[in-house]
């Protein structure tokens, strides 16, 4: 389905914001998640697998053919992105929103007909928000916008999802549900990239684990195998325990331990406040 | 993120759910107001012509009347008030589609059509061949190739700055504006102010009291074509309103569209001005009202703004030329009409944006 082969796309010439040597492949109803700090090229390499940025090196393949090559609508009718934060300019109803999502498939001249409008409420009832049709889409809650956002891309119908941090701008009930939606529209067969910045996110929703750091992929797997406490302690620098909770939850989870010399350092800080004031 | 307390009550006041049919009564209604009113406009002025009398003028033209009206009347309802009636209807119609379209380009409902520097272009121009000639024509094609090259240099400064295309747009045209009114200034410092320097003044204010059968067929051309192409690509407007990145992501080639809208508004704004002068507020005004009728969807709102404007303009024009024995210029009234009306926009529920 997707398949990405040393992939190197870099901003500026003295290579510090990009990536190099990226290469996975990707089947039908799998879910990637990408780990990593911030500013380590996740975005970028979504933008480069959306076409939106040319690589330097390497290639993507999209059903056997070379995304390089193929036209902003072409890969737009395949490829589908739900970005990190939608910022809307004009309240829009949430049909005219979703309709959207229907550019890929009509011409330059072209403005949505009736099948194209049945497409868009369909994706709208597949989320849920039927009820919300008519309203102006700037009216509503955060959660409920990323929604309208999916909904949007599903009336794109592409074959390969890509989400940049979904759930970064949701409350944590919201962050559950856009979790579970992706599982679902995984297990429909949507092939699925998500970047996130909670490991426990890849436990939740993933069939796949890559870890990015320094501008490259330093490990790819099954979550059990990536998210490990070396892993985690790697990339974001603090330690972590994994442990099997079992029970209701039956599954793995990624918690921070806290560090032992906090309090100390925190009370030399409280003494020393102290001792200023008292001057 | 939002201001949470706000929500709520934002929230009473905007929600109201859209209606799918709303834009097509609005746009009947629209479009029986514009042309009863521009029906009344030729019974309108100093030199009284009863309607009955204008509708059986036209009808003349093509249908064998008995003539009962004076050859004095035919001449004022045809080569007096007609060219300047199918003037306003234009000049409206255009610096309002112009200002919806770039409005949704720049998604932002702030911007006028001479966010680009037209008019500060134009306004050179027509300044440059007050000076130089005093001839009509000339001053006309000086004032729209002017506002072309305004436009474009804004065009090519925006694309050498990296970042967010449209903000450098916008960033360019504040810079390709004042230093075009910075010229303006220039010319108006040297010219002879017992006859040119009151002309330019009087170019800047905008009046449709002078413009000819001639004026209107070559300005008509570039105004027509334009906004046939705004209207044929008005849904495209929703896909960039979404932001460039997302608009791209949607397949869309932004790039090119941006530059056929750019030239389209530019096009069509510069020649409307050519033939009025400056006229300002039209184009940022109408685009909410039309807002406020029927929503933001662009498919609906720009036929929508382009009725509206081309009823406004009229109505504007046809005060200015009956309210006072002396005429005012247009571009006055529409200001003086525009800033509060505006503010009252800006005050009165949020419905035209976010």
């Amino acid at each position: 389905m997707l398949k990405v082969e040393g992939a190197e796309f870099y901003y500026d010439k003295s290579h510090k914001s990009g990536f190099r040597d990226v290469s996975f492949s990707l089947n039908p109803g799998e879910v990637l998640c990408i780990l990593g700090p911030n500013a380590c090229g996740k975005t970028t390499l979504l933008k480069c697998l959306l076409g939106l940025l040319k690589l330097d090196k390497g290639s993507v393949w999209l059903d056997g053919k070379d995304i390089g090559h193929m036209e902003r609508r072409e890969i737009a009718k395949a490829v589908g992105y739900v970005p990190q934060l939608h910022q809307p300019a004009f309240p829009f109803s949430v049909l005219d929103a979703v309709l959207v999502g229907r550019a890929p498939h009509l011409n330059f001249l072209e403005s949505p007909g009736k099948e194209d409008e049945e497409i868009a409420e369909m994706a709208i009832n597949a989320m849920g928000i039927a009820e919300l049709k008519s309203r102006p889409y700037t009216q509503l809650s955060g959660g409920e916008i990323q929604l309208v956002i999916f909904a949007r891309v599903l009336a794109q119908q592409p074959a390969l999802l890509l989400l940049d941090e979904p759930t970064s701008h949701l409350d944590f009930g919201n962050q559950i549900r856009v979790l579970q939606l992706v599982e679902e529209l995984a297990s429909a067969g949507l092939p699925i990239i998500m970047t996130s910045h909670f490991p426990d996110h890849a436990f939740l929703a993933s069939s796949k684990v890559a870890i990015m750091k320094n501008n490259e992929f330093i490990a790819i797997g099954s979550p059990e195998q990536v998210i490990t406490e070396d892993n985690m302690e790697k990339i974001y620098g603090i330690r972590v325990s994994i442990v099997d909770v079992g029970g209701p939850v039956g599954r793995k989870i990624c918690v921070p331990l806290r560090r032992e010399d906090v309090t100390v350092s925190k009370s030399l800080l409280l003494e020393r406040l102290a001792h200023g004031r008292g001057k | 993120m939002k201001n949470q307390n706000s929500k709520p009550k934002a929230k009473e006041m905007n929600s109201a759910p859209y209606k799918r049919s709303g834009g097509l009564s609005v746009g009947v209604i629209l479009l029986v107001v514009t042309v009863v009113s521009f029906v009344l406009s030729f019974a309108l002025g100093r030199y009284p012509v009863s309607p009955g009398d204008v509708v059986r003028i036209f009808a003349s033209r093509i249908l064998p009347i008995h003539r009962t009206w004076s050859s004095i009347e035919d001449t004022v309802v045809i080569q007096i008030r007609l060219p300047r009636i199918l003037a306003a209807l234009l000049v409206g119609a255009s610096l309002a589609i112009a200002g919806a379209s770039f409005q949704g380009l720049f998604r932002n409902p702030l911007v006028s059509p001479d966010i680009l520097g037209v008019s500060s272009g134009a306004s050179v121009g027509a300044a440059f061949a007050i000076l130089l000639y005093q001839n009509r024509i000339v001053i006309q094609v000086s004032a729209f190739c002017f506002a072309l090259v305004a436009v474009a240099l804004t065009y090519a400064m925006g694309r050498t700055v990296r970042g967010n295309p449209t903000l450098s747009l916008i960033l360019a045209g504040v810079a390709i504006g004042s230093l075009f009114t910075a010229f303006l200034s220039l010319i108006k410092y040297v010219a002879d102010p017992l006859n040119q320097l009151p002309a330019i003044t009087y170019w800047l204010m905008g009046s449709l009291a002078s413009v000819s059968t001639g004026d209107l067929i070559y300005s008509s051309i570039p105004i027509i074509s334009g906004t046939a192409i705004l209207l044929l690509l008005r849904w495209r407007l929703n896909v960039l309103a979404m932001g460039e990145e997302e608009a791209k992501a949607l397949g869309v080639d932004t790039n090119k569209l941006r530059g056929i809208i750019i030239v389209c508004c530019s096009v069509v704004t510069g020649a409307s001005v050519c033939i009025s002068g400056i006229i300002g507020w039209v184009g940022l005004v109408i685009p909410h009202i039309g807002r406020m009728l029927v929503g933001p969807n662009h498919k609906v709102l720009l036929p929508v703004t382009v009725l509206l404007g081309a009823s406004y303009l009229l109505l504007i024009d046809d005060i200015v030329r009956t309210i006072y024995l002396v005429e005012l210029p247009i571009g006055i009234l529409t200001s003086i009409i525009g800033a509060p009306f505006f503010v009252y926009l800006l005050n009165r529920g949020r419905w035209g944006w976010t």
